[in-house]
């Protein structure tokens, strides 16, 4: 089916935004997808998504929640799935889908725009239903947009 | 013959029917004696000619029945045109005559946990993934007896034969020179140890290369499969060096 968008953050629209950036009301989507562009912070860091299984009451967060895997397949415990590869403030832009979202019993693989490596989210087999954006250091979102998109 | 699109979501209640293409409500749900049912945007008129003797219309469940705009009037009513009995397609009722359109989503078509078979052999082979227009298979922690890397190779005749010629899966290289291969792969650990990954094939029911995105970064991320341009319909998943799988979980995932 269809990709629809389900929500927008727009700086020029909402000014400087703390960190994260929470988009809820996803249940059903088959894929989430997260574009940002040009998207600045105040502090240094990386680019990255964390998921809930209650419309956004919690968002996993530790490490171990998510694994990143290297071209060899081996596993490494991370706290969110990273969308960029470099701690840094200035503008990036790149995407991230996280994959069968909707289905219950098993983890969920993303891919994305960045040439690094890949994860799943293994803390619950349940179904997704909200994300969020972080900045790994925290601070503000202080220029960009970001598009939530869920494939129905 | 009425003209009006219906979409294409699971109704919550499957509306009762008799005959594939003859759906037909209760006659709770008959109002007076051309019945109406409510839909979003004003009422749905239907045609007397189209009550059957027994005062039986057509039944959706609210909300998901849509007509094209031709049909529809400034007032919101849909006009039903022609005669006879609402015509289903035939791709929409199931066995038993029940309208049961459904909306393409992600299903677990098979798996392997270890938990559950123990040591099994290499190959292990996932049969029944017709008609499905992406394909996805994750793997988790995966064990090899004897060192070797987790492969994958393909059928377009549910499993009978699988592709295993060279040339038949590609990798490309950045500018776009391709590398022939036996199988896919998804990481590259020559190893007995755990490997976690995934394939995604896309456009699986076009009569095109299909392509697939791994975990692999490099040259192993960007692939396609030329040995058939057939829909791939079963998937064999095994380790280049032989032995058992002796831990992990293998989880394969059609979008149908």
């Amino acid at each position: 089916m269809a990709w629809t968008l389900m929500d927008t953050w727009d700086h020029s629209v909402s000014g400087n935004t703390a960190s994260p950036l929470a988009f809820t009301g996803l249940a059903g989507a088959q894929d989430i997808m997260i574009v940002v562009r040009d998207v600045t912070l105040s502090v240094a860091g990386f680019l990255g998504v964390q998921v809930s299984i209650d419309n956004g009451a919690n968002y996993y967060n530790t490490s171990g929640d998510y694994v990143s895997m290297n071209d060899a397949g081996v596993i490494s415990n991370a706290d969110y799935f990273r969308i960029t590869s470099t701690s840094i403030a200035t503008a990036r832009a790149g995407h991230k889908i996280i994959h069968a979202t909707n289905v219950n019993g098993i983890v969920k693989p993303d891919s994305q725009s960045e040439g690094s490596r890949r994860h799943q989210f293994r803390a619950s087999l349940s179904p997704i239903d909200a994300v969020q954006l972080i900045a790994s250091a925290g601070g503000n979102f202080t220029g960009g947009f970001v598009y939530c998109l869920g494939r129905f | 013959m009425l003209v009006m699109s219906i979409s294409n979501k699971r109704p919550t209640v499957p509306p009762p029917s008799d005959a594939e293409g003859d759906l037909q409500a209760e006659a709770s749900l008959i109002v007076g004696a051309g019945a109406v049912i409510s839909v979003d945007a004003g009422a749905l008129v239907v045609d007397a000619s189209v009550i059957q003797g027994a005062g039986v219309v057509p039944l959706f469940a609210e909300g998901e029945l849509q007509a094209a705009s031709s049909v529809v009037d400034g007032s919101g009513q849909v006009h039903i045109i022609g005669e006879g009995d609402l015509q289903v397609d035939a791709s929409l009722v199931d066995g038993t005559g029940t309208y049961s359109a459904a909306t393409p989503e992600w299903q677990v078509l098979g798996s392997w946990d270890h938990a559950v078979s123990g040591n099994t052999a290499s190959p292990i082979d996932f049969n029944g993934l017709g008609g499905c227009d992406e394909l996805m298979v994750i793997y988790e922690d995966l064990e090899r007896s004897i060192s070797g890397i987790t492969s994958f190779q393909l059928s377009v005749d549910n499993g009978v034969s699988f592709f295993s010629t060279s040339g038949n899966y590609r990798f490309m290289t950045d500018n776009g020179s391709p590398n022939n291969f036996t199988a896919w792969r998804a990481t590259n650990s020559n190893a007995t140890t755990d490997t976690s990954g995934m394939v995604h094939i896309m456009g699986n029911t076009g009569a095109v290369p299909k392509t697939a995105r791994m975990t692999h970064t490099g040259l192993y991320g960007t692939s396609d499969f030329v040995g058939s341009l057939s829909a791939v319909d079963a998937i064999r998943v095994f380790n280049s060096g032989g032995g058992n799988y002796i831990g992990g979980r293998i989880t394969v995932l059609g979008y149908k």
